[in-house]
């Protein structure tokens, strides 16, 4: 009883502080993030016009595979790759070089708080867990059906957390690189009216149309 | 005689210009329809000149910078700029551009020449991978272009 009474009051704090702040002795996001290098995940895109879509999907591929990366995506217009970030620069200059380059962007996303924090959560609720299974020892039933479904509950949240974790550094680790061989659906003609009578008249679609 | 020799000539006034150019290889020219010049490749590319009037009256780098910032105001995206002297000494501008048509990418190209009051415009169109495969062509044929009278 004594026990179940020590969980039922304990737990939800705890819990709670979990959430909050990691355990005495071990180090905060802070301490963590100042301590070596920042962890940056990098999203690029390249949008290219390419005479040959398969010589030059063939090419990234190779690109790719000689970068240390590997793709995610391989469609007719369309390639989802992962490579190391050192190697983004180079691969995404090569590729460049393949056709006309409609666009292109690089994102750097710092994700070094984010993974401190959830290392530090993920610590703090293994500590938790195994405070939880020393109850065990000397509960009574009740106390210890109690402290099962706290665990499963925590198990669950371990679960999603070094999932959450496991993805961020899975991002760090290997840059996003799109590499697409048509025009964005946004990008559309629109209608600007010239002072120039005639230059109203270039137009693609009069100009197919009226062939 | 005198009324047929007038009547020629107000004929051939109406006709317009006559436009040259040697054929571009993979083209052949398309005539039903479409004035005195189209030209046409098996797979779609097609080619078609026509005149407007020089007005205001300018010069061929302010059309072509008009048309530059006309087409780029649209949404075109700019592919290439060549300038070159066709074999007779006319002055002309190629611009290509790119603009999505469908589920494709076409390229539109647009080359300028200005004699006096005209301003001869060839356009061409096509889908990329097809127009890429004859630009070469294309722009060697129009070195040979002639806006005529």
């Amino acid at each position: 009883m004594r026990a179940l009474l020590i969980v039922m009051l304990w737990l939800p704090t705890a819990l709670q502080a979990a959430e909050a702040t990691p355990l005495p002795g071990h180090p905060t996001r802070t301490d963590e993030s100042e301590r070596g290098a920042r962890q940056t995940a990098i999203d690029a895109s390249l949008t290219l016009k390419v005479a040959h879509p398969d010589q030059v999907r063939r090419l990234v591929l190779d690109l790719t595979k000689a970068a240390g990366g590997y793709p995610t995506l391989v469609s007719d217009g369309r390639l989802d790759l992962r490579v190391p970030p050192q190697q983004v620069d180079a691969l995404l200059a090569q590729v460049s070089q393949s056709g006309l380059v409609l666009a292109r962007t690089l994102q750097r996303n710092d994700r070094t708080e984010t993974i401190a924090d959830l290392q530090a959560r993920l610590r703090t609720k293994r500590d938790i867990f195994q405070r939880l299974r020393a109850f065990l020892d000397d509960s009574n039933v009740a106390a210890t059906l109690k402290v099962e479904r706290s665990m499963t509950a925590l198990v669950t949240d371990l679960e999603q957390l070094r999932g959450t974790l496991e993805l961020e550094e899975a991002n760090v680790r290997n840059a996003a690189v799109r590499i697409t061989f048509q025009f964005h659906q946004e990008r559309r003609v629109d209608q600007v009216v010239s002072p120039f009578a005639w230059l109203n008249t270039l137009d693609l679609e009069q100009f197919v149309g009226g062939f | 005689m005198r009324w047929l020799l007038f009547a020629a000539v107000a004929l051939c006034a109406a006709c317009g210009p006559t436009y040259r150019m040697d054929a571009p290889d993979g083209f052949v020219k398309y005539t039903k329809g479409h004035g005195q010049f189209a030209w046409t490749t098996a797979d779609g590319v097609r080619v078609k000149a026509r005149d407007v009037k020089n007005e205001p009256k300018a010069e061929l780098a302010f059309w072509t910078d008009a048309t530059q910032r006309h087409l780029t105001a649209r949404g075109y995206t700019k592919k290439s700029e060549r300038c070159f002297t066709t074999r007779a000494g006319a002055k002309g501008c190629t611009l290509e551009w790119l603009a999505p048509r469908g589920n494709e990418d076409w390229v539109f190209a647009v080359t300028l020449f200005v004699t006096g009051e005209r301003v001869t415009l060839v356009e061409a169109a096509g889908p990329f991978a097809r127009y890429v495969a004859v630009e070469a062509k294309l722009a060697k044929a129009l070195e040979t272009f002639d806006p005529g009278l």
